[in-house]
């Protein structure tokens, strides 16, 4: 157990320095950003002593390393900081919108996960076959299909049409249906193609001859193959969690979904710099986490791997 | 809020009347009659019944005022009143005030305050509270982006519980329109202290309105319930429930499906559509916002008259509004929106390319190659017809480059005199349907970085007649300097004059009663089902 | 030897073609021989030579996603193999003909336990309780004489030996007493240490059930130690087939000969090796008539050589085949000039 708890103090100790580098990058980025942050929030007919004042009290006087240092004293109290557009506490702002956006991010990836290793072992194990040529049209169109299209597509079609589903928000569990398949479809996409290539390869091993040498019925085989071609799809539904995490800015648009995109896209334009920050530090370390499960998860799923001794 | 209330004693503010245009005036009172009309036909408060709108910005802050966006101060006019309030027609009509006056020197302006009105906490309505919210905006310590239109008051006094004096550092003319924006909104000092509430930041407003804050889930909706013990009229919904729908196709789609009963700006080139569908009903709102194309003046050769009034002529601007606008917009005559008060017709600069190239060729103006700032979402159709303009331009032998970037970056560029735009599109609503504060795109006081004069433009006789309407307490008087100025302005051509925006609502045919302020704002109030 | 007995498997110009976009691999290309109840028959060869792909074709093993056309007939239990369902192909494989597959390295599926892969082969077949397969896949780990037997049922394929992977096969393939036990190449990839006790393990296994085997390799010497009957293969068609002995001590074909005196032999202080000149065609260019004609120094040229292929004769004493036109020439002959035979040769 030991060995367990050195590993993760060790993966943490790098991932707090990750973060470090991660705020010093998005302090430089934000402030290089054109335009005066401080005219912005204080309005088009604010005067320029109003300006001056947004100025101070944002801390945007003083030199760029001191205003990294204050950030980094801030946070060690368990503080992101005020939103210098709502004048409320980042850390509320992103607490409010931040689980809807996970729970999109979720359903979107299990959507994409569940479907796309269907699609991809059905290829798999009818390549060149009728089945095999659909999977791929479906992956095609997966991922040539805009999100903006797609979700407008399917309100006209659910809402307006059907009168089946709402237009958006996130108030009944139905509302989930068209962002998930949304979000979902370029997910699954991605997924089916890879699954298709890694059981592609593990279909033709060893010991999945061994295993149909045995009597047993296809879809045993096919299980065992499935098994052992799941790193690598693991780590794609692990990269494609992360980018639904940070993309969903569009789905939230179109789907009027009260997540974490929007507020992100939002601040940047309000160049509300306390809450940009605030939002990219919570990414990054939603990541960094999801990197290290993603490992551990590894570990379960493939008794050779080794992540600490 | 905003129901005319044919008690109060008009005041003798009613020579506004004429200075109305004939049109105007037709079609304000067609609208006056039908709002009187179904207000008078208006089945009893429902018990339980909700309007659902669908708006398409997010509420930043609920404080009156921290206010800058107008459809978020359209939410909290549900539940917030003021001294008084613009009609459909933007008269000002007394609301939380019934009778006002203007001392002979012009430095102090007197209300008497309507009795008997509560908050919706159950606390008095009377002076304290008109003092305590209006020093708000002057005190300092509370931020008031909107905030200059109260410059002027010096200090405010409650001479006894339903007589407020305001004393002014010089006469504004101005200033009554002022207070009726939702910066100037009542709300209760008692809950200055409670909910979240602090004197410096509101978070749950209490006003005096039929309607009050119930719940804002944030990115969501903000709900607003019906008071039961309202002093005025009361609504017939039970419930307003305003969804937060960023994304103008999913705003109709809402409509169309049912799901929402009022929509906002739905996509214009949707507009013939929804217009001859029977479920649905469109309302196209004259308001206060002017959208141009600002002539950077201290640029050459756009320091020479000849050159800006050339490209008025040069630009299209009928077939514009009918093809890129789709006719949602309506075309300006003068540099004030025909809404604003003091707003007189000046003329018209017609489509004329001949006439455009031979101004050019006067000015010496060969090979001019320019770039035409645009942003991009902000305006309807805003890159759209920047493309339309720059066509227009090439036509006449002006190469012009439509370049856009994000907001802040493009306000960053616009008031900078050594930016990179040559023209650039702005709009601009003055809020309080006042003409001074129009003024402040032509005086050069508010050059950059003092104001939002992003045209720079600089002329005496201007100025000085501005400094002297805005202390002018004579109405007729200033009407006159006013229209001077709109002559002068609209004959230097500091801008190439668009149009005025309209606030479109597109609603279920199935309810009437839906109306608009013509600052940009919807209104429900006298709202319920057809019989 | 020679008693005229039931076949258990009989194999009738098995043909198996590859088929790709641009050529055609003929890998089996008019196999016949039959396999006796309780008998070890030896299938002999090198590498392309066909026999993996005749005995994996018998269980209609080549994997699914290569175009395979295949022909002729594989008769077991009076039954057509190649032409049984899926289902009774599935009755059969691991039941009545157990695999012990080529690469003890890459036969095992590394992501889940032996035992549980054990208990697979047996739960394939037969309604067995989770704790029964266990006891009997413990019991048979230690059959094959796996140390520690409960210990290593729950390791992963990767903390096993070379040694002990091969003995997990062997258990697997014994799991349910099939008649006929088919391994490829089961020393191949083994540590010499370790061959003779594999085989020791193998020659139990066979003893104790009483099946017949089918022992295909390229070393003639394992082939010689635990082979009854010898089938030689090469470019994918039989070239002869007897009996152990014969085969060793009165080959009666250039190929046989050359195999067995290509063996490194001691005379005295000296070590030969004489390799057969040339190469193994290439499977999707085989020559015509004769395909070991270009190799060959008993055709010396001779046209029949090229252009008719030799069919599979008895040669009098009925069990002794060889595919060659001029076998006659070869009476006498037993081994490359230059070289003795000994009993037992090669090791």
């Amino acid at each position: 157990m030991s060995g367990f708890l050195t590993y993760l103090v060790r993966r943490l100790v790098a991932a707090v320095i990750t973060l470090l580098g991660v705020i010093l990058v998005m302090v430089l980025l934000v402030r290089a950003l054109p335009g005066d942050p401080a005219r912005i929030i204080a309005g088009l007919q604010a005067t320029p002593e109003q300006v001056e004042q947004v100025r101070l009290s944002m801390g945007l006087d003083q030199p760029v390393p001191v205003q990294y240092w204050r950030y980094l004293v801030n946070l060690a109290h368990g503080s992101l900081g005020t939103s210098a557009r709502f004048g409320t506490s980042v850390l509320s702002e992103i607490a409010h919108r931040l689980p809807y956006t996970i729970v999109l991010a979720v359903f979107g990836t299990l959507f994409g996960a569940i479907f796309g290793i269907a699609l991809g072992v059905l290829a798999a194990t009818h390549k060149g076959r009728w089945a095999d040529a659909f999977g791929s049209m479906l992956g095609v169109a997966g991922i040539s299909m805009p999100v903006y299209w797609l979700g407008i597509l399917l309100i006209v079609l659910f809402s307006v049409k059907l009168r089946l589903l709402p237009i958006g928000g996130a108030d009944t569990l139905s509302s989930l249906v068209m962002p998930t398949i949304t979000l979902g479809v370029f997910s699954m996409a991605v997924v089916s193609r890879m699954t298709r290539s890694t059981m592609l390869d593990t279909l033709d091993q060893d010991y999945v001859r061994t295993v149909r040498a045995k009597g047993v019925a296809e879809w045993v085989a096919v299980r065992h193959a499935l098994r052992n071609a799941f790193i690598p799809i693991l780590t794609v539904i692990g990269l494609q969690f992360g980018t639904l995490l940070g993309g969903a800015v569009l789905t939230e648009t179109v789907f009027s979904w009260p997540g974490i995109g929007q507020l992100l896209v939002q601040s940047i334009n309000n160049r509300d710099f306390p809450l940009v920050q605030g939002i990219v530090f919570v990414f990054a370390a939603m990541f960094i986490v999801l990197n290290i499960i993603t490992d551990l998860l590894y570990s379960v799923v493939d008794p050779r791997v080794r992540l600490y001794r | 809020m905003n129901i005319p209330h044919p008690a109060a004693p008009r005041e003798s503010l009613s020579r506004r009347w004429r200075i109305r245009s004939a049109v105007t005036l037709i079609s304000a009172l067609a609208i006056g009659v039908t709002t009187y009309a179904s207000a008078e036909s208006m089945p009893a408060p429902s018990p339980n019944a909700t309007l659902t709108i669908g708006i398409g910005v997010d509420l930043d802050t609920v404080d009156p005022a921290q206010q800058t966006t107008t459809t978020v101060q359209n939410v909290i006019d549900y539940g917030l009143q003021t001294l008084v309030a613009f009609d459909t027609q933007g008269k000002i009509e007394p609301l939380l005030a019934t009778s006002w006056a203007t001392s002979k020197d012009g430095l102090t302006l007197t209300f008497q305050l309507r009795r008997g009105v509560k908050f919706q906490d159950g606390t008095p309505f009377n002076a304290d509270a008109v003092v305590f919210c209006l020093d708000r905006l002057i005190s300092g310590k509370v931020r008031v982006p909107i905030g200059a239109g109260f410059k002027s008051m010096k200090s405010i006094e409650a001479v006894n519980p339903t007589t407020v004096a305001i004393h002014l550092k010089h006469p504004d003319p101005n200033l009554v329109p002022n207070l009726t924006t939702t910066m100037a909104s009542i709300f209760s000092p008692t809950s200055a202290t409670k909910d979240g509430n602090t004197p410096t930041n509101i978070v749950h407003p209490v006003g005096t309105g039929p309607y009050q804050f119930t719940r804002w889930s944030k990115g969501s909706e903000v709900v607003y319930t019906r008071v039961d013990d309202y002093w005025g009229p009361k609504p017939y919904y039970k419930t307003v429930d305003f969804k937060i729908i960023p994304e103008a196709n999913s705003r109709e789609a809402g409509l169309l499906a049912g799901q929402l009963d009022v929509v906002m700006n739905p996509p214009v080139t949707d507009l013939t559509s929804l217009s001859s569908n029977p479920a649905v009903k469109v309302l196209k709102a004259p308001s206060d916002r002017a959208v141009f194309i600002a002539i950077n003046t201290a640029k050459p050769p756009f320091n020479n008259e000849k050159v800006r009034q050339a490209l008025n002529y040069a630009v299209d601007k009928d077939a514009i509004i009918k093809n890129v606008m789709f006719d949602s917009v309506n075309l300006m005559d003068s540099p004030f929106p025909s809404s604003l008060s003091g707003y007189c017709k000046v003329g018209a600069y017609r489509y004329d390319p001949d006439k455009a190239r031979q101004l050019l060729a006067e000015a010496g103006v060969k090979n001019l190659k320019i770039t035409l700032g645009s942003p991009t979402g902000r305006y309807i159709q805003d890159i759209q017809f920047a493309q339309a303009i720059s066509g227009y331009l090439r036509k006449v032998g002006i190469d012009a480059d439509v370049r856009t970037m994000d907001w802040p970056s493009y306000v960053s560029a616009i008031l900078n005199k050594n930016g990179p735009f040559d023209l650039h599109m702005l709009g601009w609503a003055p809020g309080a349907l006042d003409g001074q504060t129009q003024l402040q795109m032509f005086t050069t006081d508010t050059i950059p970085p003092k104001g939002l004069n992003s045209s720079f433009f600089s002329d005496p006789t201007v100025d000085k007649l501005a400094s002297e309407a805005g202390l002018n307490l004579d109405e007729k008087t200033r009407n006159q300097q006013l229209c001077r100025i709109q002559k002068e302005v609209w004959q230097q051509a500091p801008w190439i004059f668009l149009w005025s925006q309209t606030l479109i609502l597109a609603y279920n045919s199935k309810i009437t009663g839906v109306s608009y302020l013509p600052n940009e704002k919807f209104e429900t109030m006298g709202a319920h089902p057809r019989p | 030897m020679s008693e005229r007995r039931e076949p258990l498997l009989s194999i009738k110009d098995l043909r198996v073609t590859f088929r790709t976009r641009t050529e055609s691999v003929r890998a089996v290309d008019g196999v016949s021989f039959d396999v006796y109840p309780g008998e070890t028959l030896g299938v002999v060869g090198e590498s392309g030579s066909g026999k993996s792909v005749t005995m994996l074709s018998v269980l209609r093993l080549i994997p699914p996603s290569t175009r395979v056309v295949a022909s002729g007939q594989v008769l077991f239990g009076g039954k057509d193999l190649l032409q049984a369902s899926k289902r009774e192909i599935r009755r059969i494989r691991g039941r009545h003909i157990a695999l012990i597959p080529q690469d003890p390295m890459t036969c095992l599926d590394p992501v889940l336990r032996v035992g549980r892969q054990v208990r697979e082969a047996i739960q394939a077949h037969e309604n067995v309780a989770a704790a029964e397969a266990h006891r009997r896949g413990v019991q048979l780990l230690e059959t094959v004489g796996i140390p520690e037997p409960e210990r290593h049922y729950a390791q992963f394929p990767h903390e096993y030996s070379g040694g002990m992977r091969q003995r997990a096969m062997i258990a697997m393939g014994m799991a349910n007493a099939p008649s006929l036990l088919i391994a490829d190449e089961p020393t191949t990839a083994l540590d010499v240490t370790i061959q003779a006790q594999i085989m020791d393990v193998l020659r139990a296994a066979q003893r104790e059930t009483r099946a017949s085997m089918v022992l295909i390799s390229h070393d003639l010497g394992l082939i010689a130690e635990m082979a009854d009957r010898v089938v030689v293969m090469y470019a994918g068609h039989v070239v002869e087939s007897a009996d152990v002995q014969t085969i060793f001590s009165s080959p009666r074909h250039p190929y046989t000969l050359g195999l067995i005196g290509s063996l490194p032999q001691t005379t005295g202080n000296e070590k030969w090796l004489r390799p057969i000149p040339g190469s193994p065609p290439d499977l999707a260019d085989v020559p015509s008539g004769c395909p070991f004609h270009p190799r060959c120094f008993l055709s010396r040229g001779r046209e029949i050589c090229r252009v008719t292929r030799p069919e599979l004769r008895s040669l009098g004493t009925g069990e002794h085949r060889s595919a060659c036109h001029f076998v006659a020439e070869l009476e006498g002959a037993s081994a490359l000039p230059a070289g003795e035979l000994h009993e037992g040769a090669g090791r």
